[in-house]
């Protein structure tokens, strides 16, 4: 609703990465991804970026070891201990995609607040000549 | 072309709750850090050593005016979701969420990076990486091992940590 207000067309992919035409949306948003991701989204997302101009927007979450193993417990049924498969976010598997750009997040969380000021410049013209996102398993953004 | 313009200037708080920094940046993109104290680690932090005070908190990369393919995208990367969740926003007397300044404003930066190539000014804390990337190893694991986290590894941390703490 946000991005709606300021004036950008969303529209939600329901499917995995490799199930979208990059040569029709400006951009993806990767938001709190809790699912592994495949060698072939990465792939085509690289390609996509690389070789389409599709542009990343990547919103993480939480992903502490420390809290994870907190999270643990012994399940009475099957005897056994058990281990919360992901945090927040998968942050291991959102790096397998940064990587490929020589990015990584932490697995260390933190909290606190930070400072944000605004006061923009241009820093090149836009490479494309029409606005478009998406959000992975929500949106994707057509020419406005 | 490069243009440029300035508009106002004020600054907000966003809040960054329960959130990952960015352990490893590429050379020439540009990265925001959090000043000394603003972030601490969530459970004290871990065996892996003292954390810098300042954290690399947004990292933005164009993909295509680095490696001189003019149609490539950009990349932006933030570690904390709740600017765009809705469970955080107020709720207004109209019966409306609304989100903070703070919050509208990382938005609409990140929006205007990734589609327009619109950078924060260097002046509101924004770096560029010219000569070296960022790396912070302590926040790093292996790719190899992070498919699946090793719970042994762990558990001794987490028994060394408790014997730190009982001396």
């Amino acid at each position: 609703m946000q991005l709606q207000k300021l004036g950008y067309v969303v529209e939600l992919l329901r499917g995995p990465w490799t199930c979208f035409d990059a040569n029709q949306y400006g951009s993806l948003i990767i938001s709190d991804i809790e699912e592994t991701i495949a060698t072939e989204e990465v792939n085509k997302l690289e390609s996509d970026v690389r070789d389409l101009g599709l542009s990343l927007l990547v919103v993480a979450d939480w992903y502490d070891e420390m809290s994870l193993l907190r999270g643990s417990f012994f399940d009475d049924n099957t005897h056994s201990q058990w281990f919360p498969v992901t945090g927040g976010c998968n942050i291991p598997a959102l790096n397998t995609l940064l990587d490929r750009f020589g990015m990584q997040l932490g697995v260390q969380a933190f909290s606190g607040n930070i400072e944000i000021t605004r006061n923009h410049k241009v820093f090149h013209t836009m490479s494309r000549g029409h606005y478009a996102h998406l959000f992975y398993y929500m949106l994707l953004l057509l020419p406005g | 072309m490069l243009t440029s313009f300035t508009t106002c200037c004020c600054c907000c708080q966003v809040d960054f709750l329960y959130g990952n920094t960015i352990s490893s940046w590429p050379k020439g993109g540009h990265v925001l850090r959090s000043k000394a104290g603003q972030l601490s680690p969530v459970n004290g932090g871990s065996l892996r050593g003292q954390f810098s005070p300042t954290q690399v908190v947004l990292g933005l990369y164009d993909v295509g005016q680095r490696e001189e393919r003019g149609v490539s995208g950009r990349i932006a990367v933030f570690g904390d979701s709740s600017f765009i969740d809705m469970s955080t926003y107020a709720f207004t007397d109209e019966g409306k969420y609304e989100s903070s300044a703070g919050k509208r404003e990382l938005l609409e930066m990140l929006m205007a990076f990734v589609n327009g190539g619109i950078l924060p000014m260097v002046q509101n804390g924004v770096e560029e990486l010219k000569h070296d990337s960022f790396a912070d190893k302590r926040l790093m694991r292996a790719l190899s091992a992070t498919e699946t986290v090793d719970i042994s590894v762990l558990k001794k941390e987490e028994t060394l940590r408790n014997a730190e703490h009982s001396r």
